[in-house]
């Protein structure tokens, strides 16, 4: 293999998780994601005499898996989800405000809630749990989100608000299941 | 030339900016007026403390080896084509 491949899996593989994020959030299907995912290495290796040295390996290999998608299938269906981004603002407000009323306002300093997190962002929807991974976890923009995913820039946005303020949600019932809830909550909500 | 002070802004305003101002996406112009009510405001700046301790949480949260048999697969098709692992 020549030495424009030497570095290649120094450079691109650590980004495995993240094509597998943007993969999944394309297909919907683990296995077709899986097949995305060896399918953008392997255009990626193909191509690898077109990356910039130094540049964003992460968006450059997303990117492919995008293109590799729409390549296979042909589509760009585009699913909106109805939003009220203010809504959901608020609506995390007040899961703050609950939090606090409990006792539970230092919740995430707190408490090691990873495995929590987890569970929840599985039992989230698909369109919500994309969004909120790709954003929070693999720090893709909003921009990206919306060309990677195919839909528009408030639709992230909305589906970002509605994912965190329903993890918020089901963080706040964990713990106090696991109860940590203060016995005597504090008082009156400003 | 001198600064212009931004100009106030009601909890309820701030509030709505809520993520977007943790995301970095508020413009610069409207900035510099939700921080100037945070650094005023205990009540919101403690709705921003909260909101930003979630996100961290959420950030960390990811297990180390989520892609671990999906890792070894593609390490196996590129191999295939003639490069080592990583």
């Amino acid at each position: 293999m020549p030495d424009a491949v030497a570095d290649f899996s120094a450079v691109a593989l650590p980004h495995l998780d993240a094509v597998a994020r943007v993969a999944r959030a394309l297909t919907r299907d683990a296995a077709d994601a899986d097949d995305l995912v060896q399918e953008t290495f392997l255009r990626a290796l193909r191509h690898w005499n077109t990356f910039v040295p130094g540049s964003d390996c992460k968006r450059w290999l997303a990117t492919i898996c995008r293109n590799a998608f729409l390549a296979n299938k042909a589509r760009s269906e585009v699913v909106i989800a109805s939003e009220d981004e203010t809504l959901e603002i608020l609506g995390a407000v007040q899961v703050h405000r609950d939090a606090r009323a409990m006792g539970l306002d230092d919740l995430f300093d707190r408490l090691d809630l990873g495995p929590a997190i987890r569970a929840s962002l599985e039992r989230l929807e698909p369109i919500f749990r994309d969004v909120v991974t790709l954003y929070d976890v693999e720090g893709f923009t909003y921009e990206e989100i919306a060309e990677l995913l195919m839909i528009p820039l408030g639709t992230v946005r909305s589906r970002l608000y509605r994912a965190r303020r329903l993890l918020q949600e089901m963080l706040l019932a964990h713990a106090i299941d696991r109860g940590f809830a203060a016995a005597n909550p504090s008082g009156p909500r400003p | 030339m001198t600064p212009v002070s931004p100009v106030p802004l009601s909890c309820a305003e701030v509030v709505r900016q809520l993520w977007p101002h943790l995301d970095g996406a508020v413009p610069e112009s409207a900035r510099a007026g939700i921080v100037a009510h945070l650094e005023g405001c205990a009540g919101c700046r403690s709705h921003y403390d909260f909101a930003a301790a979630f996100l961290e949480a959420v950030r960390t949260s990811h297990a180390p080896d989520e892609f671990a048999s999906l890792r070894v697969r593609v390490a196996a098709a590129l191999q295939a084509e003639g490069v080592s692992g990583g």
